[in-house]
């Protein structure tokens, strides 16, 4: 028992180790080669080149990274309530807003899935049997999601 | 190395704030609030307009009113929140990574329906504020709603777009979709379960991820690459774009 409490410790720092160094590495390539893409994108490629690269690291990576992901709606709230800050220009162009996000939104909606629906009428019998299959894999995975 | 040490000192800045009384305390309304979201959330069986952020963002901007305290004081007594945000959006290489093989099965099929809808969601957006004239920063921040939030934020930064207005319109772009989805999918006879996943997925992000996960495991798979890809590959372009033509 107490010999799994520590190897999960030692997975859990590995772990935190390994994101906190990709997210470092981002920052620095972005900042050293000036590119135009947010640091944080680059650090997500690096440590997913670096999963597969070497797929162990997928165990510790998953011990740290689960709960923070699952509970990342947290980290918005100082940002969110930032939007105070540009109240008058969201009533200016409360109109546009509705219009963009409600509208458009609900169209976009229905053409994705009408437009990738037949792209895959074509193939669907043979995908419902694979994707049957995938999740029976994913069941045991613990799949998990991002929460925003 | 400028930057690494101005990160390292923003980590050290955040911490420092942390471990002063309005630090702990903000992070505790803030923890308090988002407990209750949680609960709320559950309670409501996972409606999206109860999504967990909107209800902590509520809560805490009413401590906020009734103790006058300035969003700006709070944003810097809570600032280690905000910088977490960094570091667990590169964790998202982790569910990205799961769904890898799942992205092989399907090939240029799934790529695309996530392009078209990739390309069309911001594009529309985009044009309704164009064309109603709404100011520029504006604009550059709605190419980014159909994104995942942390993505979004770091997105429209680079674009001259305004992160705080991003998150915003993330979310309730998340929301709505993940309202109006079942009677656009019967309107436009979306019956395909893989298609509505895809949709949801791709168009409204993590929240109607969310919802696609009370439709079933296979509907729910195709929204998470959705998910995936869409945020990657927008997050990629728009900046690359902009410094290419901007």
């Amino acid at each position: 028992m107490c010999e799994v409490q520590k190897n999960s410790a030692k997975n859990y720092v590995i772990g935190a180790a390994l994101v906190f160094g990709a997210y470092y590495v981002g920052n620095l390539v972005t900042h050293t080669f000036v590119l135009p893409i947010p640091g944080s994108l680059v650090g997500l490629l690096f440590l997913l080149s670096l999963l597969f690269i070497f797929p162990i690291f997928e165990h510790h990576v998953a011990n740290f990274a689960l709960t923070p992901l699952k509970h990342m709606s947290l980290l918005f709230v100082p940002a969110v309530l930032g939007v105070s800050l540009y109240w008058s220009e969201i009533q200016q162009n409360a109109l546009a807003i509705v219009l963009a996000i409600v509208v458009t939104t609900s169209l976009c909606l229905g053409t994705t899935g009408w437009i990738s629906q037949r792209l895959f009428s074509k193939k669907n019998s043979i995908s419902k049997r694979v994707i049957k299959e995938a999740s029976k894999r994913d069941q045991h995975k613990n799949e998990s999601t991002c929460d925003d | 190395m400028i930057n690494i040490k101005m990160r390292a000192l923003a980590m050290i800045d955040a911490l420092y704030n942390t471990f002063s009384i309005s630090g702990i305390t903000w992070i505790a309304i803030s923890l308090t609030s988002y407990f209750i979201g949680l609960n709320c959330h559950r309670l409501c069986r996972g409606h999206p307009i109860t999504h967990p952020l909107i209800i902590t963002a509520l809560l805490v901007g009413l401590c906020l009113y009734f103790s006058q305290t300035s969003v700006l004081h709070y944003q810097q007594s809570a600032s280690l929140l905000h910088w977490l945000l960094g570091p667990v959006t590169v964790a998202l290489a982790l569910p990205i990574y799961r769904q890898w093989q799942r992205l092989r099965h399907y090939g240029w099929r799934l790529l695309i329906s996530i392009a078209i809808g990739g390309v069309i969601a911001p594009l529309t957006a985009w044009l309704a504020l164009y064309l109603l004239d709404a100011p520029s920063a504006m604009q550059m921040t709605m190419l980014a709603k159909s994104i995942t939030t942390p993505l979004a934020m770091e997105a429209s930064e680079q674009i001259g777009g305004i992160p705080a207005l991003a998150a915003v319109f993330v979310i309730v772009t998340g929301v709505v979709g993940a309202i109006v989805s079942s009677g656009m999918f019967l309107l436009f006879k979306v019956t395909d379960r893989q298609a509505q996943g895809i949709a949801l997925g791709t168009v409204a992000h993590a929240v109607g991820t969310a919802k696609a996960i009370h439709m079933g495991d296979d509907v729910s798979a195709m929204a998470t690459l959705g998910l995936c890809i869409n945020g990657i590959f927008t997050a990629l372009v728009l900046p690359l774009l902009f410094s290419l033509f901007g």
